[in-house]
């Protein structure tokens, strides 16, 4: 699971990829989160992820399987057609519900043609 | 003597060397002729069969680019709608409209329309009690279906459909849905709450319950009251081991009446719990107040196609993630199922509220749906941004009040 956390003040903690026994920072400065508890128990990344959440930080989930899937689709596409563009350059910045909008889309649009 | 006076004809005479050449030639001549008619005729009819069966390049091309620009111009209907919808997020703009246009992209037709006929309905219930067991019956409201099923027993299968879906609960969704339109928010019996950063109080609650924050089909004729107990409750699924902050009972259609349900605060797990804890809890068992068995505005076959789509979100790899659906084992699997798409479903709303941004497409779907149901102008968005902020103000003054 790929998690995004910010602290309640909303600055950017970092991106990191928590596993059953073991953290991998991708973003960011480790200090603040690395304090937790470690455990190699399955269920240990939903468990930290809500911990966080209680504990008032602002935690999001990022899903590079969708951006892939995302990209692929648009290959389909002229290179400077302008939505291709703007979805492109926005994508790692768009919510979830955003990202996963646009993906269904697409895969209509592909089913179709 | 040969005897050729009895014929009308006079023996041909013996044609010459010279004739029969002559008579060759113009043989020869006329087949000619046929030939080049016979080919002529062909020549004709080739394009016309060329054109059917191999396009010319110039064709294919014209063809390709004119899918090429439909294409694109879905890409570009696709990403205006997403970005109206998008963009009102984040100005806070009631952007229910561009909500409405998502109608024309993903054309969601109503349940009663995708039955087509009566052996749909019967394959969703074996599937349902396959899933689930016999608890997918809460889903119905047994007694409405029974007279449905009654009358359907006696009537042609075309009469029957115009039952199904004309009938009892359609009508009852329609008047639910007119209803609420004019009606004002009817306020559960609502009491403080505990929680770590000191008493919540019910004003509080009430507001946040009041019209556009919640849909108002969730509130009225869903929940009798919000109270709290000082005993604690232990939550009954196998896996999750630990006390319940809050929970939901009743509720729901029973024996064709209409039921409020009840949520009630455990003040010994309240009390360790942030105020915002507290209010995810609550959007949590407001879930299971419209829930797929408790829902008063959606009618028996969209109660059970929701349990259904559930099924099939808990087990997909992009589901959501949450810690309590994951942690239910139920040894059972039916049981299992049923308790993780009841818990999937309060999970999924309780985010819905709390940003609606951070779902699934498919999860948004799932609760925008039963939430237009209830009230078609609520707008997620502009209503979950209302409410965190309403929620920090109120807050801090509670706060500075009992510092």
């Amino acid at each position: 699971m790929i998690l995004k956390v910010k602290n309640k003040e909303g600055k950017n903690l970092g991106i990191f990829e928590v596993t059953a026994g073991g953290f991998k920072f991708l973003e960011g400065e480790r200090d603040e989160i690395m304090d937790h508890t470690n455990s190699d128990n399955p269920l240990f990344p939903y468990a930290l992820k809500s911990f966080l959440e209680r504990e008032g930080y602002l935690v999001s989930e990022r899903y590079p399987e969708t951006e892939e899937e995302i990209k692929k689709l648009l290959a389909g596409f002229p290179d400077d057609d302008p939505n291709k563009i703007d979805i492109l350059k926005r994508l790692p910045e768009m919510s979830r519900l955003e990202q996963t909008t646009f993906l269904a889309g697409l895969r209509k649009i592909e089913g179709e043609s | 003597m040969p005897k050729f006076e009895s014929f009308s004809e006079k023996p041909k005479p013996k044609r010459t060397t010279e004739e029969l050449r002559r008579s060759n030639a113009e043989l020869r001549r006329q087949l000619e002729e046929i030939r080049l008619r016979t080919s002529k005729q062909k020549k004709e009819t080739l394009p016309v069969s060329r054109s059917v069966s191999k396009p010319k390049k110039e064709q294919l091309s014209a063809k390709f680019e004119k899918n090429k620009e439909r294409k694109n111009h879905k890409l570009s209907v696709l990403t205006s709608w997403v970005r109206s919808v998008f963009l009102g997020t984040v100005i806070g703009l009631a952007g229910s409209a561009a909500i409405q246009k998502s109608a024309e992209f993903f054309v969601e037709t109503k349940y009663e329309d995708q039955l087509k006929d009566l052996k749909e309905l019967q394959a969703m219930k074996e599937k349902a009690q396959k899933l689930f067991g016999d608890v997918f019956k809460y889903a119905l409201d047994q007694e409405s279906e029974g007279e449905i099923f009654e009358e359907i027993e006696k009537k042609p299968i075309a009469e029957s459909l115009r039952l199904l879906k004309g009938g009892k609960p359609r009508q009852f969704l329609n008047k639910a849905q007119e209803r609420m339109k004019d009606e004002e928010v009817v306020y559960p019996i609502v009491e403080d709450i505990v929680s770590s950063e000191g008493l919540i109080e019910k004003i509080l609650i009430e507001t946040l319950l009041a019209d556009n924050m919640i849909p108002k089909g969730w509130v009225n004729d869903e929940v009798e009251s919000i109270t709290l107990k000082s005993q604690s409750h232990l939550i009954a699924y196998e896996g999750v081991n630990s006390r319940a902050l809050a929970s939901y009972s009743g509720g729901g259609i029973k024996e064709g009446k209409k039921e409020k349900g009840r949520i009630v605060f455990y003040k010994d797990s309240s009390e360790h719990v942030s105020a915002e804890g507290i209010f995810n809890a609550l959007w949590h068992e407001l879930g299971h107040a419209n829930g797929p068995t408790s829902d008063n505005e959606s009618n028996d076959f969209e109660r059970l196609k929701l349990m259904l789509s559930l099924a099939e979100r808990i087990k997909s790899p992009d589901r959501f993630y949450s810690h309590y659906v994951e942690s239910i084992q139920e040894q059972d699997e039916q049981k299992r199922n049923y308790n993780r798409i009841m818990e999937y479903w309060a999970e999924i709303c309780a985010q819905y509220f709390k940003d609606p941004t951070e779902l699934h497409f498919s999860d948004f779907q799932l609760v925008d749906t039963v939430v237009k149901k209830a009230d078609s102008d609520y707008n997620a968005f502009a209503a979950s941004i209302q409410r965190g902020k309403m929620l920090k103000v109120l807050l801090a003054s509670r706060l500075q009040k009992v510092g």
